[in-house]
């Protein structure tokens, strides 16, 4: 099944099956990304360079095998690439710390895919007025002191507020898979 | 006293960090595995949220990941299929800031969070409408706009005719106009004026409705409220027990069993006890013969004009009936037994069915298709259970469209393209026999029960729309 039959497809051989996979497992490539990188837009750069070193080695893959824990390893090589080239200058983890940070996460790729799917319930629990907050604060390219400002706030104060929303997210999120475990 | 774990990963994120305190923060954390499990969770929430967010902002986007012809334009390939990543900073920041304006000078705040598709359909709602009479009518900025469609926080008028709604804890309401109705959440509602009857289901008992100056409370029951202009509300009930109060006099508490109705004389403060005359009150309809439903599953009384992609959206599945009474003229292959699990080693053999020529079938109709279009799944799931034995059920592709020609309901569009899907573990792809899940990964599932009447489905769908016929038999 195309993953998005409405559109057009490449003729290059495995490059449907390749952008089903990539678009798939892209959260969870993005998610595993931003535990290893100071900023998003670290996080957009090797998410980048992981695609297009994924499609040249994709020759290498074996359909029968896990494109996420393939696609996982081409991740931690390019962040931890994309680190060292960063140097001394940027305030980000060593290089030993961020390789123990990744192997835990890719530990969790599961765990991760579950809160994704419990957060939906848990954001409609939010009050509309908090729901619509939270989102705007983090909508892609968003200054949170921007919204602050938009919404008569300072700036600590907003982040106390945005704090108090994401351990109660965080929190339900506990709870709904807790209670997933049980049934 | 050192800042939390949680206070220095929200710095951290937030880039505010200076590099001493990147530093401590590294040994803080490469010294407790506890709170690098925190780090860890409170980054995945941060890229969930993001995720979400934006997913919110760009839900309809059409993006296309153009063929990387030679390696010197596979960057600006893929910069464009993860495009939405890349949007300029301050047309985002200027939407951000646009659409708080727009927040803040609403008189509701949360009507601001409302997502509105091409079907009318807002989240987040508390009912359905599962029925409505041909001349029902309803009118105002929160009201549903048809069949199918929902109603949520807010007012709703339905200027004439009747409806019935099925509010997501099982409630049936049956609106009878003119009347307005204000659900203040799924178990309370008031109200204004008009008829209503409602059918209260054991699970959702202590179900409340206001009438100006009186409340009702449901024990379990079928009542009915009326409220005209007369100032002086009647309250009917049909099976079991109603309580009813006017809330300025804690004495006039009354309770009300089967058969009994009362007046409320609000401007006076007096319960009058006396027989109503229940044609006075909306027939709530006969629900042996019903489709029972569960979950995110709604039977719908009356079918949709259209379930061709895009036409009716809605996040939960929608199930009609199609034909009452129908003579298959060739044998239908249906599938019966379980679909799959989601892992194991290898997917199990669908259980199929050939139902002989001549065979008499009731059919319904399930559709599920999401609210927008978006590469993040939707789910959806529940069962729907049938008065008589379920024969099988008939999924895509080919055995839906052979009885499409049959069975498809006069005056619906359907829906006959390559969007019309169910990926399930077993179904192969005819080029490579791999299975292809949704795009979360995960398969849809439908099952039936042991009971023979009963589909229970695990839905998930991000662009295409989820479809199948259910053959029920007839005698």
């Amino acid at each position: 099944m195309p993953s998005d039959p409405r559109h057009p497809e490449s003729d290059a051989p495995g490059y449907e099956l390749f952008v089903g996979l990539l678009t798939r497992h892209e959260p969870a490539l993005r998610r595993f990304a931003r535990t290893l990188l100071p900023g998003w837009s670290d996080v957009d750069e090797v998410m980048q360079r992981t695609a297009l070193a994924a499609w040249r080695k994709f020759g290498q893959f074996d359909p029968a095998t896990d494109f996420l824990k393939w696609a996982l390893v081409i991740a931690r090589y390019e962040a931890l690439a994309f680190r060292r080239a960063m140097g001394r200058d940027r305030l980000v983890f060593s290089d030993g710390f961020l390789e123990k940070l990744a192997e835990e996460a890719e530990e969790e790729t599961e765990l991760a895919r579950r809160e994704e799917r419990a957060l939906e319930g848990c954001l409609q629990k939010l009050s509309p007025e908090r729901r619509a907050l939270v989102l705007k604060a983090y909508a892609d390219g968003t200054d949170q002191r921007d919204v602050a400002a938009a919404i008569g706030k300072t700036p600590a104060a907003f982040y106390m507020l945005l704090a108090r929303i994401r351990r109660d997210l965080a929190d339900c999120i506990e709870r709904t898979l807790k209670q997933e475990a049980l049934t | 006293m050192s800042p939390s774990i949680e206070e220095l990963t929200e710095r951290y994120l937030r880039g505010e960090l200076t590099a001493v305190e990147v530093a401590a923060l590294e040994q803080r954390l490469s010294a407790d595995a506890n709170e690098r499990a925190q780090f860890r969770r409170a980054t995945r929430l941060e890229a969930n949220l993001r995720a979400h967010a934006t997913e919110q902002q760009s839900e309809v986007a059409a993006w296309s990941a153009p063929r990387p012809q030679v390696e010197a334009t596979l960057a600006e390939s893929f910069r464009a299929l993860l495009w939405r990543w890349w949007a300029p900073f301050t047309t985002a920041v200027a939407v951000v800031v646009l659409g708080l304006i727009f927040w803040l000078g609403e008189e509701k705040p949360g009507a601001e969070n409302v997502v509105t598709t091409v079907s009318g359909v807002s989240d987040p709602y508390l009912a359905i409408v599962i029925d409505q009479s041909a001349d029902a009518r309803w009118a105002g900025k929160d009201a549903p706009r048809g069949l199918g469609h929902a109603l949520g926080r807010g007012r709703a008028r339905l200027e004439s005719g009747e409806a019935t709604l099925q509010l997501d804890n099982g409630v049936e309401l049956q609106l009878r106009g003119p009347a307005e109705l204000e659900m203040l959440s799924v178990d309370h509602g008031v109200l204004h004026r008009g008829q209503l009857s409602a059918r209260v289901p054991e699970g959702a008992i202590g179900f409340r409705v206001d009438a100006p100056g009186v409340n009702v409370v449901d024990l379990g029951t079928e009542f009915s409220l009326a409220v005209d202009g007369s100032g002086q509300p009647k309250v009917h009930v049909f099976k079991g027990k109603v309580r009813a109060a006017l809330p300025s006099m804690p004495d006039s508490r009354t309770e009300l069993n089967t058969g009994e109705s009362a007046r409320f004389d609000v401007a006076l403060g007096k319960v009058s006890r006396g027989a109503e005359d229940p044609a006075l009150f909306p027939a709530l309809e006969n629900d042996a013969l019903v489709p029972h439903t569960t979950g995110d599953v709604r039977y719908l009384r009356r079918a949709p004009e259209s379930v061709k992609a895009g036409t009716f959206e809605h996040d939960s599945i929608m199930v009609f009936e199609e034909q009452s009474e129908f003579t298959l003229p060739e044998e239908v292959v249906v599938m019966r037994g379980a679909s799959n699990q989601q892992e194991g080693p290898e997917p199990s053999v669908a259980e199929l069915a050939t139902l002989p020529a001549g065979t008499r079938v009731r059919s319904y109709y399930v559709h599920f298709d999401r609210v927008g279009k978006g590469k993040r799944d939707v789910e959806s799931k529940g069962s729907v259970t049938f008065d008589r034995p379920v024969l099988g059920l008939v999924i895509p592709f080919k055995t839906l469209a052979q009885t499409d020609a049959w069975l498809a309901r006069t005056g619906t569009s359907y829906e006959h393209g390559g969007n019309r899907l169910l990926e399930m573990r077993f179904m192969g792809w005819k080029q490579s026999n791999a299975q292809h899940p949704n795009t979360s990964g995960r398969f849809d599932e439908v099952h039936l029960g042991p009971d023979g009447r009963s589909v229970t489905m695990d839905l998930l769908t991000g662009w295409a729309v989820d479809q199948f016929r259910v053959l029920v038999a007839v005698e």
